[in-house]
């Protein structure tokens, strides 16, 4: 069974460039993915420190909008199905279905940036800024770097989409997926952190 | 990967699961601030990651230098909190005062 799913996986046109078997292009992903691990972990480790030895951030995380960053999970976790949908169309060589996906991805990911925008907007308006404290500093610190990759994300899902739909560099599908599943990723622990338990 | 293919449950009902999960952490959020909500609040997370990292990444298919490699990134992270506990504690929390 297991032999059945590592052939099935490993279906997605790859180029295999050295003697391990695993792709080049994969092997360089993993290797960013896991600095990108390391950016945000030990920005995460830090707040986490800091939070259980100020009580008081929880009056100031209470500020912050629930219900958005819950709509953000929703959008983000739904992204994250359409993309693994996306390099399940493109293993099966089904390449419109999964340009298709892509560029709905694509579109949550506006969503989200979007959603992103009014929350930044109404915070700042109510006095919040990078500069208030310690709490927001790292409030906008956190999301803001993590913006940056949404849009990160975005642009090489969009030019990876428009390129698969003429047959070109389909196993790309597979290496933009896991890196939008990590920006997911991130901001499953980011939304506990910043929004619960105040 | 299908949903049919692959080795694992379908992806619809892995995002039905993460959903599930968000509601309980919001659930949980919205009527406890206890030190127990909070954790289970992160114990939630932690499994949510989990499940993307296992079942939409399929990081379970990967060769083992690539799960040791994710490991390492997360060894590194629990030294990073293990080291950085005391002197953070030392300074804002509630050892502040030895020594003053």
């Amino acid at each position: 069974m297991r032999e059945v799913a590592m052939a099935v996986h490993e279906s997605t046109t790859v180029q295999y460039a050295d003697d391990t078997g695993v792709p080049t292009g994969r092997v360089g992903l993993w290797w960013f993915l896991a600095s990108e691990i390391l950016i945000f972990g030990g920005l995460i480790v830090s707040y986490i420190l800091l939070r259980l030895n100020h009580p008081e951030w929880a009056v100031e995380a209470s500020h912050t909008i629930n219900a958005a960053g819950a709509l953000n999970t929703v959008v983000l976790l739904t992204s994250s199905l359409l993309i693994v949908l996306a390099h399940d169309a493109a293993s099966k060589q089904q390449l419109d279905r999964a340009a298709k996906l892509m560029n709905f991805t694509v579109l949550l990911g506006l969503v989200f940036l979007g959603v992103k925008a009014f929350e930044y907007t109404h915070e700042i308006q109510a006095g919040f800024t990078p500069v208030s404290s310690l709490f927001w500093s790292f409030y906008f610190l956190m999301t803001g770097l993590h913006g940056l990759h949404v849009i990160a994300g975005m642009i090489a899902i969009f030019v990876t989409a428009r390129h698969v739909k003429r047959g070109e560099n389909i196993h790309r599908v597979e290496y933009v997926g896991i890196y939008w599943h990590l920006v997911d990723i991130v901001w499953i622990f980011l939304f506990p952190l910043l929004y619960l338990g105040t | 990967m299908s949903e049919h293919s692959h080795s694992g449950p379908s992806y619809y009902l892995i995002f039905g699961i993460l959903l599930c999960a968000l509601i309980v952490s919001l659930t949980v959020g919205a009527y406890s601030s206890s030190i127990s909500a909070i954790a289970l609040i992160y114990i939630v997370a932690t499994m949510k990651a989990f499940l993307v990292l296992h079942y939409f990444i399929h990081l379970r298919l990967e060769p083992r230098w690539v799960k040791l490699t994710v490991a390492g990134t997360v060894a590194v992270l629990i030294i990073l909190f293990i080291g950085l506990a005391p002197d953070i504690s030392f300074v804002f929390g509630p050892w502040a005062t030895v020594g003053v």
